[in-house]
């Protein structure tokens, strides 16, 4: 999913790890807070939010990341700005 | 002879329309159940309507003009706004509640001159009518096409697939041309039927409405039913990323080995 690649490649640049890693983090974040039985591609707007305020942001403390609350704000503000590519690029 | 039978291939222009919006219609209701997607649905209910509309008006032989027809005009078109709003603009500053507001509003303004021009067609009813739908019909089209070519021109250097690009595009150049659908509205003769071939500038107003619906519904419906080969086309010089899976354990190690290489060349 293209909004997945975007928040994953945005989260691998402002930490410094690969892209990969970077995208496999986000997944294994929905995964926290949404279980593992929901499809990618019947995620709303607001799942991506709790994923990024929630499980995201307990994974980056648990990584012990600096700065995690201004990367949550980074990541809502790619989120909400390309929120369109949810329906457009998902259908 | 001739006015005749370019009446005819309006009215086939017409029945493209109808139906290509009532495929696009059905195929964005299922996705927009499938997906649980609440605007996708709505623009696809809003699709289906249309046509209903207009072939209801037909089947049904209202005597009162297009008042059947325009209720589920109305109700789609602000359904259309409903998708635009849920789609684009969640959580951001943007007028979405007023722009909905102003769009119900218009609707039922428009919807009690088609009930008056129903008892009585007058100019004066016809013609404030036509003044009061185009700010609608601008409205309702150009906030989705704005939204669309807003949403464009963030994405358009990020890496995403080209084809959805062209989806964005299409969106966006197809709502900005229906906007001005009710424009030929003016020059339409008020006391002669729609399209009438015994009148010529009724019967151009008919043809420019249906060209311009045409080109809309035919765009939707390569826009959101894009066939794989043109996806593909479009995609040629696009290489996706495939992501290697991982199992959790496995990437967590990889994240953590990345990180502290990272603080190691920091430190450095």
């Amino acid at each position: 999913m293209e909004i997945i690649k975007l928040l994953g490649n945005a989260l691998a640049e402002k930490i410094s790890v690969s892209s990969p890693a970077g995208r496999g983090l986000i997944k294994l974040a929905i995964k926290d807070e949404l279980g593992p039985f929901k499809p990618l591609n019947q995620l709303e707007f607001i799942d991506f939010k709790n994923t990024i305020v929630n499980s995201l942001k307990k994974r980056l403390e648990k990584l012990e990341i600096s700065s995690t609350s201004e990367i949550i704000d980074l990541l809502l503000v790619k989120l909400t700005k390309n929120q369109s590519l949810i329906t457009i690029g998902g259908v | 002879m001739y006015l005749v039978i370019l009446f005819w291939i309006f009215v086939a222009l017409l029945m493209i329309f109808l139906s290509t919006l009532f495929i696009v219609g059905i195929f964005l209701l299922i996705k927009g159940i499938q997906r649980k997607m609440l605007g996708l649905s709505c623009l696809g209910i809003g699709f289906i309507l249309i046509p209903i509309g207009f072939v209801g008006n037909f089947i049904l032989n209202i005597e009162s003009g297009y008042l059947f027809q325009e209720i589920f005009v109305n109700i789609g078109f602000i359904l259309a706004v409903i998708f635009t709003n849920k789609t684009f603009h969640k959580n951001r500053k943007s007028p979405v509640k007023l722009i909905l507001i102003v769009v119900i509003v218009l609707a039922i303004i428009q919807q009690i001159f088609y009930g008056m021009i129903a008892i009585e067609r007058t100019p004066f009813l016809y013609y404030l009518q036509a003044i009061f739908d185009l700010p609608y019909v601008f409205l309702v089209f150009d906030w989705l096409a704005w939204s669309s070519y807003s949403a464009f021109k963030i994405i358009k250097n990020l890496d995403i697939e080209p084809w959805i690009k062209v989806r964005y595009r299409l969106i966006s150049i197809l709502s900005f041309v229906m906007s001005f659908h009710s424009i030929p509205e003016f020059f339409q003769p008020y006391n002669t039927p729609w399209g009438a071939p015994s009148n010529l500038i009724s019967l151009v107003v008919f043809g420019t409405t249906a060209v311009l619906t045409v080109i809309f519904s035919v765009g939707l419906l390569l826009a959101w039913l894009m066939p794989n080969w043109l996806k593909d086309k479009l995609n040629k010089d696009y290489e996706p990323k495939e992501d290697i899976v991982f199992s959790e354990e496995d990437l967590m190690t990889l994240i953590r080995k990345q990180l502290s290489e990272r603080r190691n060349n920091g430190n450095n």
